[in-house]
């Protein structure tokens, strides 16, 4: 073995407290070192022909070099291997630098715990072997799931980048909640004529296959070919699909699970869905007395809601409108804690509201009660601090958003995971909003959370996007670092399957033993670490590797 | 299966929105250029310190992706560019770019950090939102992509710099005063020291040919370069700084001569690692400077201090050894790895004159070393010396602080051709001293009364002579006659380098040995010579930049056993060629220019003690500045004056990877492009015209942003909440800043700010026990995913939330007093707290109307890019998209989704 220690200065951020000399001497005498240098920069373009010449002229096959954290130059440095036609993974980086010379300022110490860090890659490198980085190939496909606004947005652009795509609704009609909205604030649209729109440009496409009233019953598979099974109207359907995005949106919250609001008892309360469809046939007086609560299912700890439902406050502001528009002379009042008019053009909404003249009362509500004459609502106004008791003709409760009730069954076929709320749970909130932890599916739209219609056309086409990137080549290449089975060892236990979050190990029924599907596996070594006969090592990490590497880290070596 | 030719599209904006449109297009096999108007990725995002509702570290979360920019094949990130003009043609668009020059080869740069220490241009960091200092030459942060350098150069720099020129060891002369101008008192002592060993003796007794060379005595006077250098000198005790841990080689050097270039090369050599033994014959270490210059020019703790400060770097001084009569030179070279001969020239030409020999007639040279060495010396009342140099002067300031009452000075020339300083001929004169100009000695007589009588000649000046100065005849008959109790004789000086002769090293007739200029070598090897042994005696600035020189070039040879100039020498002018001192001169044009610019300001006398005190004895007769008046004259340098870069070249000196380049240009080019995603991002509105809240009257009234600055790790103060260097406990949040506020001519709502707040208030929680935290707020809008469940645990962890926005914020007697009515319990509540932030809201970025403008870009009432809610980054022009907060505010994840989403209708776009 013939290993290359090459130590890197980093101007002054390493030389400055750590004795790099030093260093490179002191390894120079080790068996199987070949070449121990150090070097000013050896990320610069004199530092890596310094390498190549030393892998060519000294026949090097390990590449240890020490400097900045691995993450940075990463790729460069595997470069600099193989234009020496050394294979990438028989590098080694050791982080002298964050780990050690920008921690403390002790010099001799430092140098001590640089030594031992560099000391661990060697007798790690030391188990190293060539690897491969493997390409499979993908099926440029993708299943949709839900047919809302945000499942017919990610349609309509993969089916317009040529892809194949399977769009499933479970009801007979595409086209989700939107469909029955009749004026999509602030659009101003018809619901309908949107959703139409969208259709329209799916229909007479090639590559697209919608299934309506349709449901899922089987997902196997992995990233690049997911076998999936739709049961259709016609029976049922096997398809394979490179990806998936999971866009099934919401349920309205159900008042009823609030008795104190009387939901369901009177039909003077409706829900602000209920007034959307049906705000033109109410049978209200002249000068109607009308309520609107917000916050019904949302900011409820009680039952279990604790989210703020994000589009409520808007919908709330859109009936108060519609009554103080339709009847002049109508008494409009909004119950609130927070007026939550975010969206962009939404606070002016809020401002143009109270103009009209619908008054906000920041409120708790109490209780509701049922009189002849009318709904009397009695509660607190917490800006005054004083109760009161008003009767009004009508009380329109201004309902958020609940999960959507096939995200459990979604969920376990999928093997996706739910958050606290029982939305889908995306695999960064920040910069990943719409990834799920596995790769290749996705969740969009308000089925990860209360989402308003631009927000869901958003996450609908920016999952597609990326979906189109992971699939368009028919290819993709995944990291060598993947497990592997001893078949040997293997007793069949089959924990490895329990533990793997990725599906990527399969039982074999016949000779009682699990192998790794390539493709699938993240290379995250919980299987390595679950199995108790040791027969599964992750490749790049196995296990003698990393015992040796702590060994020399606690000098016991 | 590829099916798409490969298109390109152009970014505008390298924040969060960009990053995921670029990665996105990127990876659907899209060709990306990325243009960054400034000098790093990353926009607002990597600027905060933490993401609600997670916590998340801002830049762990980011710098990944911003790597991932910087390595994927299929972006070019621009940084420091943006378009300059926009042509749709046909279905694509042709862009005029503009590269703005970073003045570093971006190529060569590796961000090793070295030049910004060096730099001598303080300036607000805008990545701290100014909240902190950068330097002219910086990365914004470390993590910046491209993790490279600017310059902020803003203009060029009025003056041609000259005096760096002059300078034979090319003192940062401008970043010196740049440091002194503002305040920066210990830096610019510590620049100085970078090239310069003996601050306190330059600062006091240096030929200044900076002065001589100085622009700004082309408009007024010279800068008083040298008196600014004591004043910094005087500033920093050396006893105080630390001496760098230095790796040792194990190789020896002897220096012969503990004179200011002896004593600069073991100090240099010291640095390099090298065992330094100076040999002196003298009493005490520091040469012509200790012997030389009397007290009242040069106190002798100014010579002691930078000694010492050499002696700690290990360099050892052996006094009262005389190479050539305690130990020869062979014995030396043989136990030294290499040696330097710098013993100076301290030996008294002689006149040739008769009486030269009699008892009270002085060789000015010995005089000076006697009295210095504390001999007893006299002189009697009457007092001639014979000369014009400074020893001669040096000789008749002396003689009269030793009790003579006549001091006269004959010189055979006139008054200009005097080769001492006219400053030193101006203080002589003023102190009493006569000149006899014209005049040459003949013979001294011993006169029966104990009195010395010397004759002397009348002299006219014929053609120049060797020396290019007139030559002096003498005119027959005009010999008169002068009565005297001493003369001193001070006509110039010869080394004494007898001693040499044994290894045969090479010595001209006036006992100066002969060396190459470049390396100081002489003919023997390992032996190398400098100082006035070479040049025959020069100014001590000379000796050290010999000194310098010479470090280099022993190091070398030893290192590598080469004596070969450096490239870097070669281009160098010799140290002791003063021709080429003098710089550029301004055209009468250019100094009306300046003149009209920047006005007459004079230069500014140094405080003396007074005439009739300072000749009674040796106390140092200039005092210096005072703090104001260093700094006022400081300010006076014309290359100060200028915004940004002064290119003083620290950072090209410290750039060893030659990356840095003041003459870049700016570049303009055209290219062509499938489509164009706009994410320009936003600013932060300003709230200094919201009197009542007091930002920018009242300390302690920051925004929001800048908090965020003052709580990051790479923030000014390292991630401590501090203010004024004090933790602060009381804690005011004012939400809805420019936001929700027509008055502002803002009525929308900024989204973010509540829940920037609300992280604020748990990071203040986190980490300043017992903090008091208060909210105004009129909503609170936690909408988002996790906001809601936020905002509770924010309150419920004992955050104050008080509906109501505070009427106004005065100075209480301990901190702000903040006015505000609690609209839930309807009191008037006067809140004391020690800092109050102001959540302030999202505004369009400076600079989207002019992007706007050459893209013919719809904008919103407020300046925002027009879009609507179904189509979210269509523009009112095909083919340009817009994301992120360019269109309005957003949070982060809907940055991100709108990102995805611009790069979704790109594509669909260039695939139609």
């Amino acid at each position: 073995m013939k290993t290359g220690i090459f130590i890197c200065h980093c101007g002054h951020n390493i030389k400055h407290t750590v004795n790099v000399k030093k260093l490179s001497e002191y390894f120079k005498k080790y068996p199987n070192v070949t070449v121990s240098q150090d070097y000013v920069f050896v990320c610069s373009e004199p530092g890596q022909d310094m390498i190549r010449e030393s892998i060519e002229k000294k026949g090097l096959d390990r590449v240890i070099i020490a400097s900045c954290t691995p993450s940075l130059h990463g790729e460069m440095f595997k470069d600099v291997l193989k234009k020496s036609n050394l294979n990438p993974f028989l590098l080694r980086r050791v982080s002298i630098r964050e780990h050690c010379s920008w921690v403390g300022d002790d010099v001799e110490k430092n140098t001590e715990k640089a030594k031992r860090l560099i000391l661990a890659g060697l007798y790690s490198a030391a188990h190293y072997v060539p690897l491969e980085e493997k390409r499979v190939d993908v099926t440029r496909s993708a299943l949709i799931i839900g047919g809302g606004v945000s499942g017919l947005s990610a349609a309509a652009f993969l089916s317009k980048m040529g892809m194949q795509v399977y769009l499933v609704e479970k009801e007979p009609e595409l086209g989700g909640h939107v469909r029955t909205l009749k004026n999509i604030w602030p659009a101003g649209k018809d619901g309908k004529s949107i959703i139409d729109e969208m259709i329209e440009e799916l229909t007479g496409r090639e590559n697209v296959e919608i299934f309506t009233s349709t449901t899922i019953s089987g997902f196997e598979g992995f990233f690049g070919n997911y076998e999936v099974t739709l049961d259709t109207p016609e029976g049922e359907k096997k398809l394979t699909a490179g990806g998936v995005i999971i866009a099934i949106g919401f349920s309205p919250f159900d008042p009823r699970i609030k008795p104190e609001l009387q939901y369901g008892k009177d039909d003077r309360i409706i829900t602000t869905l209920e007034f959307e469809h049906n705000a033109d046939t109410l049978q209200l007086p002249e000068k109607p007395r009308v309520a609107i609560l917000h916050c019904v299912g949302s900011r409820d700890e009680q039952i279990g809601k604790p989210y703020c439902s994000r589009v409520c406050c808007i919908n709330a502001l859109r009936v108060g409108e519609a009554m103080k528009d339709k009847y002049k002379d109508s008494y409009v009042e909004s119950f609130y804690m927070d007026v939550r008019a975010h969206p962009r053009g939404g606070e002016e909404y809020f401002e143009d509201t109270q103009e009209k003249g619908v008054l906000f009362t920041r409120a708790n509500v109490a209780e509701i009660n049922l009189s002849p004459t009318g709904i009397v609502i009695r509660g607190e106004d917490t800006l005054f601090g004083e109760t009161f008791e008003r009767e009004f003709d009508l009380v329109v409760l201004s309902i958020g958003m609940s999960p959507p009730v096939d995200n459990k069954l979604i969920a376990s076929l999928l093997k996706i995971t739910l958050d606290k709320d029982k939305f889908f749970m995306e695999a960064h909130i920040k910069l990943r909003p719409f990834d799920t932890a596995v790769k290749g599916i996705f969740i969009a739209g308000s089925c990860s959370g209360p989402k308003d219609v631009e927000e869901s056309i958003n996450h609908g086409r920016a999952s597609a996007v990326k979906l189109f990137g992971f699939l368009n080549l028919g290819y993709a290449y995944v990291d060598p670092f993947i497990s592997y089975v001893d078949p040997k060892r293997c007793s069949g236990c089959r924990m490895c399957e329990q533990a793997c979050v990725a599906k990527a190990i399969k039982y074999d029924e016949e000779k009682r033993v699990v192998h790794v599907e390539e493709a699938a596996c993240m290379g995250c070594g919980l299987c390595n670490a679950t199995c108790p006969s040791s027969a599964i090592s992750l490749k790049g990490y196995i296990d003698c590797m990393i015992d040796d590497e702590i060994g020399a880290l606690l000098e016991a070596i | 299966m590829g099916n798409f030719q490969v298109k390109n599209v152009l970014v505008v904006g390298g924040g969060i929105a960009g990053i995921t449109a670029a990665l996105e297009l990127a990876s659907c096999g899209v060709s990306v250029t990325m243009l960054e108007e400034g000098p790093s990725i990353g926009g607002r995002m990597i600027q905060l310190d933490k993401t609600f509702p997670t916590l998340d570290c801002s830049t762990c979360t980011l710098s990944p992706k911003m790597v991932e920019v910087a390595l994927n094949h299929n972006i070019e990130l621009l940084s420091w560019a943006k378009p300059m003009a926009v042509k749709k043609a046909g279905q694509r668009f042709q862009v005029t770019i503009l590269k703005k020059s970073r003045y570093v080869d971006i190529k060569k740069c590796n961000a090793c950090g070295s030049c910004f220490p060096g730099c001598p241009v303080v300036m607000k960091s805008e990545f701290n939102m100014g909240t902190g200092p950068r330097k002219a030459i910086y990365i914004p942060f470390p993590q910046a992509i491209p993790n490279k350098a600017s310059i902020d150069k803003c203009e060029d720099r009025p003056c041609k710099a000259a005096c760096v020129d002059a300078c034979p060891i090319h003192t940062n002369v401008l970043g010196y005063l740049k440091h002194i101008s503002e305040g920066r008192f210990a830096d610019a002592y510590m620049l100085i020291r970078e090239v310069n060993p003996f601050p306190s003796v330059c600062g006091r007794v240096c030929d200044a040919p900076c002065e001589e060379a100085c622009s700004r005595g082309e408009l007024d006077d010279p800068m008083a370069i040298r008196e600014l250098k004591r004043f910094a000198a005087d500033q920093v005790d050396p006893a105080t700084l630390e001496v760098p841990d230095i790796q040792q080689t194990g190789k020896k050097v002897a220096v012969i001569g503990a004179g200011p270039s002896g004593l600069t090369a073991a100090y240099e050599l010291a640095l390099r690692g090298h065992a330094v033994t100076v040999f002196e014959a003298l009493a005490e270490a520091g040469g012509m400077m200790r012997y030389g210059i009397p007290a009242y020019r040069l106190p002798r703790e100014a010579i002691n201090r930078d000694i010492a400060y050499i002696q700690r770097h290990g360099v050892e001084i052996k006094t009262e050894v005389r190479v050539g009569q305690d130990i020869t030179l062979a014995e030396i070279t043989k136990s030294h790895d290499a040696t330097y001969i710098a013993v100076g020239a301290h030996m008294g030409l002689s006149l040739g004159m008769e009486g030269e020999e009699l008892p009270g007639v002085h060789d000015g040279i010995t005089f000076l070393r006697k009295m210095n060495a504390g001999e007893p010396v006299q002189v009697g009342k009457k007092v001639a010396v014979i000369g014009g140099g400074n020893t001669a002067v040096d000789c008749a300031q002396v003689a009269r602080r030793l009790g003579a009452e006549t001091v006269t000075i004959v010189y055979r020339r006139t008054l200009s051709e005097m080769p001492a300083s006219h400053e030193e001929v101006e203080t002589a004169l003023k102190e009493g001293t006569v000149i006899q100009f014209l005049t040459a000695p003949v013979r001294v007589t011993a006169k029966s009364d104990g009195f010395l009588s010397m004759v002397c000649q009348k002299m006219e000046l014929g053609k120049p002579d060797l020396s290019g100065r007139a030559r002096p005849i003498p005119i027959k008959g005009s010999e008169f006659t002068m009565d005297v109790d001493a003369v001193i004789s001070a006509v110039g000086q010869v080394p004494d380098t007898r001693f040499v002769t044994e290894l045969g090293v090479e010595v001209i007739k006036t006992g100066t040995i002969q060396v190459d200029p470049a390396t100081l070598a002489t003919n023997v090897q390992g032996i190398f010579a400098g100082g006035d042994v070479v040049t025959e005696p020069a100014y001590i600035i000379d000796a050290i930049a010999a000194g310098r020189r010479v470090a280099g070039s022993i190091d070398l040879f030893l290192r590598s056993k080469m004596v070969v100039s450096e490239k870097t020498w070669q281009k160098d002018r010799m140290f002791w060629s003063k021709k080429e001192r003098t710089g550029e001169k301004f055209t009468h044009d250019e100094v009306k220019v300046l003149k009209e610019k920047y006005g007459e300001e004079r230069r500014l006398k140094p405080q003396e003690e007074p005439l009739e005190e300072r000749t009674k004895d040796f106390r140092e007769v200039v005092t210096g500045y005072t703090e104001s008046q260093a700094r006022s004259e400081a300010s006076r340098c014309l290359a100060g004056k200028i915004e940004g870069c002064i290119q003083c070249g620290e950072c090209e000196r410290r750039c060893d990877v030659k990356a840095v380049d003041y003459n870049m240009k700016d570049e303009i080019v055209d290219m062509e492009f499938d489509s164009i995603v706009l994410a320009p991002g936003f600013d932060l509105y300003d709230p200094t015209e919201k009197r009542e809240f007091g930002y920018g009257t009242l300390d302690g009234v920051i925004t929001g942003i800048e908090f965020e600055r003052i709580c990051s790790v790479t923030g000014p103060t390292g991630g401590d909440i501090l203010l004024k260097g004090k933790v602060p406990k009381r804690f005011y949040f004012i939400q809805c800043v420019g936001s929700r506020d027509r008055q502002s001519g803002a009525r929308f709502c900024s989204r973010v700010c509540c829940m920037y707040t609300a992280k604020h208030a748990s990071i203040v929680k986190d980490r300043i026990k017992g903090a008091e935290i208060y909210i105004s707020y009129i909503d609170v809008r936690a909408y988002g995913k996790g906001y809601e469940e936020f905002y509770k645990s924010t309150q419920e962890s004992g955050t104050f939330y008080i509906r109501g926005i505070p009427g106004e914020i005065t100075k209480g007697e301990n901190g702000l007093l903040v006015r505000v009515e609690d609209m839930l319990s309807g009191e008037m509540r006067d809140i004391e707290v020690d800092v109050v932030i102001l959540a302030t809201g999202v505004r369009p970025r400076k600079g989207t109307e002019e992007l706007c403008n050459i893209m013919s870009i719809e904008r919103d009432e407020y300046g925002f890019i027009r879009a609507d809610s179904i189509t979210p980054s269509r523009t009112n022009v095909d083919g340009i998209f817009v994301c992120g907060m360019a269109s309005g505010p957003k949070d982060i994840p809907d940055t991100v989704a709108s990102g995805g989403e611009a790069a979704a209708s790109c594509m669909e776009y260039i695939n139609q």
